[in-house]
């Protein structure tokens, strides 16, 4: 599933800002339906469960709704959403680590089995198992770059939107992503070896 | 050496070459290496293996949010309505803390003197025998026949003082009293209690010791009228013995236990020889 990136439109968007700096909500239910998927996604995919990916994803838009007098369209609205949202999914995880909850890989199986009835079990199941196995990768990996590999392979960013919203050079980006790259593949490396 | 560097260049585009994101042309070089360098290869294969793990992660369905617009509608609301009390909240605090710092000023500027005992001043009487020098003693009221006046200073001490209770703690807070007699005569002003002033070490030190109680009186008459005695002169003590002229013969003291002493009129001199002395060494 390939994330709706922000092809940004200025003027359309600069007035969606407009109006819902102005207080006007039904602006602001345009920006929600617009980007509330891809926000949903993303913490999902770092967080790792429905139930905390739906608070993240109120959270955010309820911050951006508050904050939305500080937007001062550096950024796409995308890209500004998307950097609250990592932030409260980083508050989350550390909180998660300060109280030691484990990541719980059941849960996903659980949650994501149903919908697809359509398509082949044996690729179903091949394809739960795949997920599951990189996803419990991912849970391993120091969180720059479990975020940079979100942000990069399954939302679908470039660079420099990834640049704005981490907040560093484009060149950094590459760098971080090289290096998130090559740890990911060693660890996938390491458990699909006999011994792993 | 060739072949590792040449390593290290495909290795940095094995992500890009396994998602198929090379051109054509960097495509065919890869592809070359690799079927040259087999650790490449081994590393190619992995990579591929991420990736395609990747790729299903990312075409994996992910469940339906359960949280919808008017969800957040409601929360938007609720955000709003706490806003709003609060705002309105804060101007009432603040006129409410403002009216009560505001009163308690008040209490204190009206009220804050009536309580706590007060130093007063007897009023100057012109034919006492401590005219124009107050007497200073702590009372409560007045003494018949006299008006309280406050008179506070400079400071804000009598003020404070009065409010917290504390007026015999500070000298401010004093009370002048006026006599009907006093009218007649310029005012005098209240003298407060002496400072225990400590005398200045140096007069102290030019003064000398204190004078024992026990002193004979001629001793002392002498001191008063500036008679004293010239101080002892310091002796002079040399190892090596002076010998005494040959016409004159010295006075000799012997004190036991001490040195053997030979005084030659204005001088006086130790000899160290005290076989001649009475072997006092």
């Amino acid at each position: 599933m390939i994330a709706t990136t922000g092809v940004r439109m200025p003027g359309v968007e600069d007035q969606l800002v407009t109006r819902c700096r102005a207080g006007d909500q039904d602006a602001f239910a345009q920006v929600y339906a617009q980007y509330e998927r891809q926000v949903f996604r993303y913490a999902y995919h770092l967080l790792g469960n429905r139930e905390d990916a739906d608070d993240i994803k109120q959270d955010t838009f309820l911050r951006a709704y508050q904050a939305i007098k500080s937007f001062r369209s550096e950024s796409s609205l995308q890209t500004w959403l998307l950097k609250i949202c990592g932030n409260l999914c980083r508050d989350r995880i550390k909180s998660w680590d300060r109280r030691k909850v484990v990541y719980d890989s059941t849960l996903r199986d659980e949650q994501m089995g149903a919908s697809s009835e359509s398509e082949d079990p044996l690729a179903i199941v091949q394809r739960n198992e795949m997920t599951d196995t990189i996803f419990r990768v991912l849970r391993g990996m120091p969180e720059s770059q479990r975020i940079i590999i979100v942000l990069h392979e399954i939302e679908d960013l470039n660079y420099d939107e990834i640049a704005a919203i981490l907040g560093c050079s484009r060149t950094s980006v590459k760098l971080r992503l090289f290096r998130a790259r090559r740890a990911l593949k060693e660890r996938v490396t390491s458990l699909m070896k006999p011994g792993g | 050496m060739w072949f590792r560097s040449e390593c290290s260049k495909v290795s940095d585009s094995l992500w890009d070459y396994s998602s198929q994101r090379l051109s054509a042309a960097e495509t065919a070089h890869v592809e070359r290496h690799l079927q040259q360098c087999a650790r490449c290869q081994a590393e190619a294969e992995a990579y591929r293996y991420t990736v395609g793990m990747l790729g299903a992660a990312r075409s994996q369905p992910i469940p339906a949010s359960q949280r919808t617009w008017q969800d957040l509608r409601h929360g938007l609301a609720t955000h709003r309505q706490a806003a709003r009390r609060s705002a309105d909240l804060l101007p009432r605090l603040t006129l409410a803390g403002a009216g009560t710092a505001l009163a308690a000023m008040l209490l204190v500027v009206f009220f804050g003197g009536a309580h706590g005992p007060k130093k007063t001043v007897d009023a100057p009487r012109p034919n006492g025998p401590q005219q124009g020098v107050p007497s200073v003693h702590e009372a409560s009221s007045p003494p018949e026949g006299m008006v309280a006046k406050r008179e506070p200073q400079a400071g804000g001490h009598d003020l404070l003082s009065s409010f917290l209770g504390f007026g015999s703690f500070f000298p401010g807070a004093v009370t002048r009293l006026t006599s009907p007699h006093a009218n007649a005569g310029p005012a005098v002003e209240p003298r407060s209690s002496p400072p225990r002033r400590r005398p200045h070490a140096r007069a102290a030190r030019l003064a000398g010791p204190a004078r024992p109680a026990s002193i004979p009186a001629d001793y002392a008459a002498q001191l008063d009228g500036g008679n004293v005695p010239p101080r002892r002169q310091p002796r002079n003590f040399v190892l090596n013995p002076v010998a005494p002229p040959a016409d004159e013969e010295p006075a000799r003291r012997y004190v036991m236990g001490s040195i053997p002493v030979a005084q030659t009129g204005a001088g006086v001199t130790a000899s160290s020889d005290g076989t001649e002395d009475g072997g006092a060494w």
